[in-house]
């Protein structure tokens, strides 16, 4: 037993060793580095974005050049959504993110340094290019908007944009909207939620429109739309303290990202080209879904919108004054 | 050996809150938005869980996470039981389990709320699902490492199959598989907080994540010192019951910890 | 080497089933259950594609380089979390399951810290690591770090106080025994808590990329998931439970070589778990 024991003792050693070896020989792989440069240098921008189609200018954007020629070189980083997002921008890990209008709101009322730089996508005009629904399954008794009350909605987002384009478009219908339930559900699995019952309505986006009109669904109303037409649905962001150190890589990069959303706006096939690359949306669904709408303007009466709605639903304490949250030109 | 466990009992509280103190001096001189004063969070959280959202929230968190993590007890227990004796069952299910237990929590949420909706049931099921492993393996283990010379003995005395599975290997493995769920018990916590992460309309760990969402910050830290605290505590009251059932075996151990 | 334990077992009894053949047989039974309740519709089969769709769709994606390069990020994160968890929780384990005073004065913080979870960590860690390797690392280390130092701490205090009383009667000194007697006796529970502390490792990779998007399985699981790709999804799901399960065989074969002195590993006990 002694020469066991005493083997042991030789073993423990190794096994600590072997943690080492571990931990070595998967050390490698460096980090890139984004950073901005001095005025009409070169720089790399690391943007974080969320694999949908909404981001699809950034890259036609990189495919066509836009970004090049202002000497950017985009990094998208994909991530779930904006609380990964939001901290990796504020952080500096991330120049630049992709977030809803909403979720930014919230988060300058709560005195997060973060500004919008750039229009990001925006809803339909109306019912007919809308990229967004609210879904109820096949056979409901849901027949209109006034149905909703005391019942249950899933969006992907509590307090968020969901839940507010849903209560702007159940107030101008003249329903409560106080008495709706909301419960959270990923885009993904509203469809699954919505035809086994467990909910009584979804509230969707593509590809998951089109999909849940697949099976059957029925659109009772689509938020966005019936909130504003164009409504601004997301940005992109920074953070303060990378635009006062950077202002001229943003401003690039605005001129960049202006050029991306008019060119994808008249160019769907590119669009839905690039989509096929970054997502792994079917390409059937790629060539038959609602995109969304693109533009370079802002449209910031809906944004302010968006932060008194905002206010009014008590998702913020106080609506930020716009002038802080947007990045002014000149 | 009585000034050894005075001071013994005296460093267990100065610690914690030397540790405390220090924390606080920290976060009072920096200014990040994540890492805000504890101070600020302290107060938050006396705002927040004494007692205003104790009941709403705190309870229907415990009351799932004493369902899943029962269950997976339970069914640790039995099944590693049935595993640890039978070497061909053990070879049969052991692929699925080891597949079955490498996927990722939040992977499992869009089946669970295919399978059990988006209310209770799933929570308590996805909490069952991850927590049952640890109990499991370490019941097949410890059943399965009883030492030989005391399980032949038994048979060469003529102890029935029975008795010797309830009165010589059970207690035997039972160390290890207190082990296993004291392991699942903290393992329990986090699934509580990821199988609220969707579909929840309650709980701490909805609570803390919808303050990440709406960058509610020093009530997300609140949050996580209560899970801390909580922990603690459930950590601290299974410790006396596995105390309790296994005196004998301190007897015959005599952890020199205790 | 036949036991009492089997040479006691009445003849005609060989396993039902042999030994190599049996895990084979309990995965296709499982798998065919599944294809069942997908094809049958007793799970709707456009969320839960049948396991027979899922493979294709794994079998697509194997072919691809950049499937490969993301089991490969995701297993360098594991590696990387793993490592510094076991550098960190086996001596830090020892140390403290050996000094009673140590013990006393840690033991409300590792209580405190412990179930603290990672996902309530992520904002933070992507703060201060970014949203990349590092913050993946963090996560995996800080949730690894508590099972296999709580197993440490049970193995050391678990030793049998004759084994230590009669090495200490030999005039072995605190180190010897530590070596000789306490560390032989722990680590059974180190190997265990290893093999659990590997798959937690694994399970935090996976879910810091899907959530972070760092580069890896768990970010291909988001964008499928994000796409409506259902099949590709639960492909990768599977490759994901497959890599947990060919890690955890390689631990139980290390482990099982390192161990096979202790009972549950003795020839003729065939432990497969």
């Amino acid at each position: 037993m002694r020469e066991i024991m005493a083997g042991w003792g030789r073993r423990v050693p190794g096994l600590a060793a072997l943690g080492c070896a571990l931990a070595l020989a998967a050390c490698g792989g460096g980090d890139d580095g984004g950073g901005g440069g001095e005025a009409g240098k070169p720089a790399t921008l690391k943007v974080g974005v969320i694999p949908i189609a909404d981001v699809a200018p950034l890259y036609v954007g990189i495919d066509q050049g836009f970004f090049k020629a202002e000497k950017l070189t985009i990094q998208p980083q994909l991530a779930e959504g904006g609380a990964a997002i939001v901290p990796a921008v504020v952080s500096g890990d991330n120049q630049i993110g992709f977030s809803n209008t909403t979720s930014l709101i919230i988060a300058a009322s709560k005195k997060l340094p973060v500004q919008i730089i750039s229009q990001g996508v925006l809803g339909g005009k109306g019912a007919d290019d809308a990229f967004d629904a609210l879904l109820v399954a096949k056979g409901s008794k849901i027949r209109g908007p006034e149905d909703l009350e005391g019942k249950t909605i899933a969006v992907n987002t509590l307090n968020n944009v969901g839940p507010l384009t849903i209560n702007r478009s159940l107030e101008k219908e003249g329903v409560d909207y106080r008495s709706v339930k909301y419960v959270e559900v990923p885009f993904p699995d509203m469809n699954a939620a919505l035809e086994s019952g467990r909910v009584d309505a979804a509230w969707v986006v593509e590809p998951f429109f089109s999909q849940g009109r697949g099976s059957g669904a029925k659109a009772l109303l689509n938020p966005f739309e019936e909130t504003a037409p164009n409504l601004t649905v997301a940005t992109y962001f920074a953070s303060k303290q990378y635009i006062e150190q950077n202002r001229d890589v943003v401003d690039r990069f605005k001129r960049a990202m202006d050029k991306s959303l008019e060119y994808s706006a008249s160019n769907p096939d590119a669009v839905r080209k690039a989509v096929l690359g970054y997502t792994k949306i079917p390409p059937k669904a790629a060539e038959s879904m609602q995109l969304p709408q693109w533009q370079a303007d802002l449209n910031e009466p809906t944004i302010k919108q968006t932060a008194d709605l905002a206010k009014k639903y008590g998702f913020v304490e106080q609506a930020p004054p716009l002038d802080e949250l947007i990045l002014r030109q000149g | 050996m009585r000034r050894e466990r005075l001071l013994g009992g005296a460093l267990e509280i100065a610690v914690p809150i030397l540790l405390l103190v220090l924390w606080g001096v920290w976060s009072s001189a920096s200014d990040t938005y994540y890492f805000p004063p504890l101070t600020d969070i302290l107060t938050t959280f006396r705002e927040t869980w004494l007692f205003d959202r104790f009941g709403s929230d705190v309870v229907p968190s415990l009351v799932r996470l004493g369902l899943g993590f029962g269950l997976a007890c339970v069914a640790g227990v039995v099944l590693g039981m049935a595993l640890g004796l039978h070497p061909t069952l053990r070879r049969l299910t052991d692929p699925v389990v080891q597949f079955l237990r490498s996927i990722p929590p939040p992977a499992l949420l869009p089946f669970g709320i295919l399978v059990m909706g988006v209310g209770n049931s799933m929570k308590v099921f996805i909490i069952a699902f991850v927590c049952v492993w640890p109990v499991l393996l370490n019941t097949i283990d410890g059943v399965a490492g009883v030492d030989p010379t005391l399980r032949e003995t038994s048979r060469v005395y003529g102890v029935t199959s029975r008795d010797r599975l309830f009165h010589v290997t059970l207690p035997a493995a039972t160390p290890q598989v207190f082990a296993g769920m004291r392991t699942s018990l903290s393992l329990a916590l986090i699934l509580m907080v990821i199988s609220e992460m969707v579909a929840s309309t309650n709980g701490i760990g909805y609570f803390v994540l919808q303050s990440q969402r709406t960058f509610a910050i020093p009530e997300m830290w609140s949050g996580i010192l209560l899970l801390g605290i909580l922990g603690y505590v459930l950590n601290a009251g299974f410790v006396l019951i596995e105390r309790r059932v296994l005196r004998w075996h301190r007897g015959a151990r005599a952890s020199s910890l205790s | 080497m036949a036991t009492i334990a089997q040479r006691a077992a009445p003849r005609g009894t060989r396993p039902a089933l042999p030994n190599w053949l049996a895990p084979w047989v309990g995965v296709l039974a499982v798998l065919a259950l599944f294809e069942l309740v997908s094809r049958t519709e007793l799970i709707s089969s456009e969320y839960f594609p049948p396991v027979s769709d899922m493979f294709a769709a794994l079998g697509g994606l194997v072919v691809t380089g950049g499937f490969w390069t993301a089991v490969g990020q995701t297993l360098q994160g594991w590696a990387l979390g793993l490592g510094i968890a076991m550098l960190i929780a086996v001596p830090a384990g020892i140390l403290i399951g050996s000094g009673r005073l140590l013990y006393r004065s840690l033991r409300a913080v590792i209580e405190f810290l412990r179930p603290i979870p990672s996902v309530a960590l992520i904002p933070l860690a992507v703060l201060v690591y970014g949203s990349g390797l590092e913050s993946k690392v963090f996560l995996a280390a800080f949730a690894a770090t508590w099972p296999l130092l709580m197993q440490t701490l049970y193995g050391v205090q678990d030793v049998d106080p004759i084994a230590t009383d009669t090495a200490r009667s030999f005039g072995f000194g605190r180190g010897a025994r530590l070596r000789r007697v306490t560390l032989p006796s722990a680590v059974p529970y180190i190997a265990t808590g290893v093999r659990i502390s590997s798959a937690v490792a694994l399970i935090l990779a996976v879910t810091a990329e899907l959530v972070i998007g760092a580069p890896g399985l768990g970010r291909e699981i988001n964008v499928a998931r994000q796409g409506g790709a259902v099949d590709d999804m639960y492909g990768l799901i599977i490759a994901t439970g497959l890599l947990g399960w060919a890690l955890n065989a390689l631990f139980t074969r290390v482990e099982r070589r390192v161990l096979h002195w202790h009972p549950s590993h003795r020839p003729g006990e065939e432990v497969g778990a």
